[in-house]
């Protein structure tokens, strides 16, 4: 063996020993005929090997084209032996990449991958654009004529949402308090609501007449966005039930707060008859507000009844002898019966319509329940609400193309979508025909944890956006049931008061002459607790502290407290921030201190009123 | 006679193999006696030998060194290696399995190759 191949040897086996440093340089100083240094060339070149890799085959190829020269074939022969160029090329190109060291194969096979992946992402972009943007929702169902195809068939002179709307207009708006509550006649400041509430007489006349109207009669009207930036578009939302405008709340709350103060002023006047037609009034505007059971109507109906049963319990305790026995019974009778055959509650069923609504509006329809997001859903969404989980880039052109694809991808399909709903739907259902002390809040829980995950919130958008204030809105009945139900043993305490001279010593006594059953706190589904003080009875259920503190109002004021908070035992917080360690006393009602510490900007305010009633 | 490409596939593999087994050979000299030993049947161009040794060489069926002729010019040995010599063992009982079963169908006269050279003893 020479030395140059012992040198080979000893450097590494199967490396040339060679003195060129490039593969060109070796095959330019072999000397080999032209044809066969064009055909090693060519083949070296088509390699695109590593030079290390190329200096040894061109050394190899060399080597055998010499040998075959030095057997006498001439160069012509040796090419047209060698096979096609291009072919070897590819074949040692694959065969000696083989022999390359594990890290770099490993390296190679995972930048394989990820291209491959890559362009396999690229195609799914672009037959997922491609669907995004060519799929058009189906709408099957106009929910909205649907809902108010009864309204529309009830007669003019039984509507009372044309009377309320006219002494809408009337009112004046009341003067502002600030963080204050109202004053109530004989304290500070209240000349100013008496005379602003003189003036709205004839307003509040026209309210009350209009709640003795059988029917609400107000029809349904869309128009979600001002400049719907789909206007041609068949999945735009403001046409849908989310759509629907409800500008009619705003005009009987204010109307039931006026008729609240009104309640005050006519009870001081001793006006039994204003008194108790105002509260009348006030459970009648409650029916008439969710005469279609959109949740947030609801939410307004318990609102403004809420008000009668504060009402209610303030002028009895105000007032006691304000209204005749005929009218005590007459509330407690009213108020037993409060939401008809539902009861207090809230119907989530247009709630329910509303999710199908929409997901008609911004899904494909394939025949059998399922369907992927459209485009014009995806920018239909964006406009429904905070887009908080879905990127704002979604408001340029560019980013919607770009970004559409992905996010049908991401948004769970039609049949999905609705499964999901359906799901929550039956929990939040559940927890509504459920009282509080039985509640799960299982659908609070699993918005909870669809919410907190920003994937599950784009998901389920827009459940995750919807949801959340639904579900919770299952507790507020519960709550006011326990206030309705203070507000009766109340009434029936005054009314035993009346007829036997004493306050009844416990509850049993009342029952059933004067109430119908026992009625049950709400937080543990015991009897509501009913104490005889010197001062009265006191009604009071243990509140969210969920321990029963004597009828002692919570040392923090009256212990409202969140909704998240409602069953939370010890931890309970009020509205405050602070524990709730105390009672809910309904009765007596617990009025805040009236400071009447205002802002410059209040105070103002006020005094522009004092001056325009002086 | 030209075997197919799908056969030689096959084929070149343990035919080199083979004939490395009677000791190290260069790449024009396989080329040679490829074509010779085999009566032109195995004759294979260098377009495709050469992608070949590279690949046994990769597999360590076969391993490579530079060494320096009389003639004082470079050439590349290939040499079975004992991981080749027992794939070419279990290669040879298969193509002789299939030689047999080819002969008892009749596709091959007079029972499997006999020949006396390298090849032959390779498939026989």
């Amino acid at each position: 063996m020479s030395s140059a191949a012992e040198q080979a040897d000893a450097s590494g086996r199967g490396k040339a020993p060679v003195a060129a440093r490039t593969a060109d340089e070796l095959l330019t100083s072999a000397g080999l005929p032209e044809a066969l240094e064009h055909l090693v060339g060519s083949v070296l070149k088509r390699t695109r090997l590593w030079p290390r890799e190329r200096l040894d085959v061109a050394a190899e190829l060399i080597s055998h084209f010499q040998e075959g020269l030095e057997a006498d074939a001439d160069a012509d022969t040796l090419a047209e032996s060698f096979g096609d160029a291009r072919r070897a090329a590819r074949l040692i190109r694959r065969a000696t990449k083989r022999k390359r060291p594990a890290w770099w194969r490993a390296y190679a096979m995972s930048l394989r991958s990820f291209i491959i992946l890559i362009c396999l992402l690229f195609a799914a972009y672009v037959v997922q654009t491609v669907r995004v943007f060519v799929g058009k929702p189906d709408i099957r169902t106009d929910y909205v004529a649907q809902l108010n195809e009864p309204i529309a068939a009830i007669p003019q002179q039984d509507r009372a949402w044309p009377i309320y709307e006219q002494a809408g207009a009337m009112l004046e708006d009341e003067p502002q308090y600030g963080m204050n509550r109202e004053p109530r006649p004989g304290e500070k400041r209240w000349e100013i609501l008496e005379s602003h509430i003189i003036a709205q007489a004839e307003a509040l006349e026209l309210a009350r007449a209009a709640a003795r109207k059988p029917a609400y009669g107000r029809e349904l009207t869309t128009g979600f966005m001002d400049e719907p930036p789909m206007s041609n578009d068949p999945g735009r939302l403001d046409e849908s039930l989310i759509g629907v405008l409800l500008p009619d709340l705003s005009v009987m709350r204010d109307i039931a707060r006026q008729l609240r103060i009104d309640t005050w002023h006519a009870a001081a006047n001793g006006d039994a008859d204003r008194a108790v037609a105002n509260v009348r009034a006030m459970i009648r505007m409650g029916d008439h507000t969710s005469e279609v059971r959109i949740l947030i109507s609801d939410l307004v109906r318990l609102s403004i009844w809420n008000y009668a049963i504060d009402l209610t319990l303030e002028v009895l305790h105000r007032h006691p002898e304000l209204w005749t026995d005929r009218q005590l019974v007459t509330l407690a009778h009213e108020l037993a019966v409060l939401g008809g055959e539902d009861g207090i509650s809230v119907s989530f069923d247009i709630e329910k319509m509303m999710i199908h609504d929409i997901i008609q509006r911004i899904y494909t329809d394939d025949g059998s329940g399922d369907g992927y997001l459209t485009a014009s859903g995806v920018r239909a969404l964006a406009g429904i609400a905070d887009f908080g989980v879905v990127p704002s880039v979604l408001d340029e052109e560019v980013g919607q193309m770009a970004l559409l694809p992905v996010m049908s991808a991401v948004v769970a399909g039609r049949k999905e979508m609705t499964a999901r709903h359906e799901e929550l739907w039956a929990l939040m259902k559940r927890d509504a025909s459920t009282p509080l002390w039985e509640m799960t809040f299982e659908a609070d829980r699993a918005v909870d944890e669809m919410y907190q995950s920003r994937l599950n919130k784009l998901r389920y958008y827009p459940l995750s956006i919807l949801m959340p204030a639904v579900g919770r809105a299952a507790v507020l009945p519960e709550l006011l049931k326990q206030r309705r139900d203070g507000a009766l043993v109340a009434l029936a305490a005054n009314i035993h008061r009346r007829r036997t001279g004493s306050w009844p010593a416990s509850l049993d006594e009342m029952v059933p002459g004067l109430l119908p059953e026992l009625p049950r706190d709400r937080y543990d589904g015991s009897v509501l607790r009913y104490a005889l003080t010197p001062d009265g009875p006191v009604i009071y259920g243990i509140g969210p502290d969920m321990d029963d503190d004597g009828g002692r109002l919570p040392r923090t004021g009256s212990g409202r407290v969140l909704l998240d908070d409602v069953r939370r035992g010890p931890d309970a917080r009020g509205v405050d921030g602070k524990p709730v360690d105390g009672d809910w006393v309904l009765y007596p009602p617990y009025l805040e201190p009236l400071e009447l510490e205002f802002t410059d900007e209040e105070m103002a305010e006020l005094q522009d009123w004092e001056d325009a009633t002086n | 006679m030209r075997v197919e490409r799908e056969l030689m596939r096959g084929a070149g593999p343990v035919a080199v193999l083979k004939l490395l087994t009677a000791g190290e050979k260069y790449g024009y000299e396989l080329v040679d006696a490829l074509a010779r030993e085999s009566d032109g049947v195995l004759a294979m161009g260098q377009s495709t030998l050469y992608p070949m040794l590279y690949n046994l060489e990769a597999k360590g069926l076969i391993e490579s060194r530079w060494s320096r002729a009389d003639s004082g010019r470079r050439r590349k040995y290939y040499r079975i290696t004992d991981r080749g010599a027992k794939r070419l063992a279990t290669d040879s009982r298969q193509w002789q399995a299939l030689a047999r079963a080819m002969a008892s169908l009749g596709v091959l006269e007079g029972g499997a190759a006999t020949g006396t050279n390298t090849l032959g003893g390779a498939i026989a």
